[in-house]
């Protein structure tokens, strides 16, 4: 995957993720300092949970959230206005949507250059906090991405797996 | 008294909905939920006469588009008056202009791209269905 469509791809993430964090989850975040890290596991950045859809089109792969349970349960409370004190059907719910509306975005700030994407549908899973599992996995012919961006509530990570599709 | 459907299969943008119409101008609006377009359809078909359908474009089963798609060939099967026939606001990361040209093109009335407020769903619902004093 190419260094301009690289920077391209972490500069749709920090759109998207502003547009949603000053709308459906009011919560400060900066995304000034957003670049490709080391693997989010390698850098100890929590994965509790992890939301992952499938993107396809001229980049094909994965973009995943991975964030710790009370970041998460955090996420949630504002999402919904409601307070959540333990991980349950809701914050899965709230997780899998952020997931959806953060990809949406990228998405849409990738098309802008004529390209078409399609995306699957959310899902959640619940590593917890006593994993070691490296995710996402990568193969050999993807490019790993994480971006971990900051919160007044501690870090997340937007980590992609991605490869760059040739135009036919 | 007026109704609107909800149509999508987050159980939490179900409830994110909810709440903003119950802050808003709409609060004593009868509300009925669907999980994608199947059933949305199957509840139209059981002789729901919402007056606003607020729908997903990503969903199992039947995407929201499909949906909208059906639902205007019912509405025409069953003879439903063009004035009559049920406003559609489509909600949805679906951002491109290509997708919302396809999404109007389609039936739908209105589109909002998450992530959104409680103030544009209620602006964009007051289009559609007008407020009686």
């Amino acid at each position: 995957m190419s260094v301009a469509l690289q920077e391209r791809f972490i500069q749709a993430v920090c759109t998207s993720v502003s547009s949603l964090f000053s709308t459906m989850v009011p919560m400060d975040v900066d995304t000034s300092h957003a670049s490709n890290q080391a693997s989010p596991s390698a850098q100890g950045y929590p994965q509790d949970l992890v939301g992952t859809i499938d993107i396809r089109g001229g980049i094909s792969g994965s973009i995943s959230i991975l964030l710790s349970y009370p970041l998460a349960i955090s996420m949630a409370s504002l999402m919904l206005e409601e307070e959540i004190d333990e991980v349950n059907e809701d914050v899965y719910e709230a997780v899998a949507e952020i997931t959806n509306i953060i990809a949406g975005g990228i998405k849409t700030s990738l098309s802008q250059n004529g390209q078409a994407f399609l995306l699957g549908l959310p899902q959640v899973f619940d590593l917890g906090p006593e994993s070691n599992q490296v995710f996402p996995k990568p193969s050999k012919d993807q490019t790993p991405l994480s971006i971990p961006i900051q919160t007044g509530q501690g870090a997340f990570c937007v980590a992609s797996l991605l490869r760059e599709e040739r135009s036919l | 008294m007026a109704s609107i459907m909800i149509v999508d299969d987050s159980s939490v943008t179900r409830k994110v909905i909810k709440k903003h119409i119950g802050s808003g101008p709409y609060a004593n609006l009868n509300l009925i939920e669907a999980s994608d377009g199947e059933q949305a359809l199957e509840t139209f078909k059981g002789g729901a006469q919402p007056d606003v359908v607020l729908s997903d474009w990503n969903m199992p089963k039947m995407n929201g588009l499909e949906f909208v798609k059906k639902l205007r060939e019912y509405e025409t099967s069953i003879g439903t008056e063009p004035e009559k026939k049920v406003k559609i606001i489509m909600i949805t990361t679906e951002g491109t202009i290509d997708k919302v040209t396809e999404a109007m093109e389609s039936g739908v009335n209105e589109y909002i791209v998450k992530p959104f407020t409680a103030d544009t769903l209620n602006k964009t619902l007051k289009k559609v269905l007008p407020l009686r004093v």
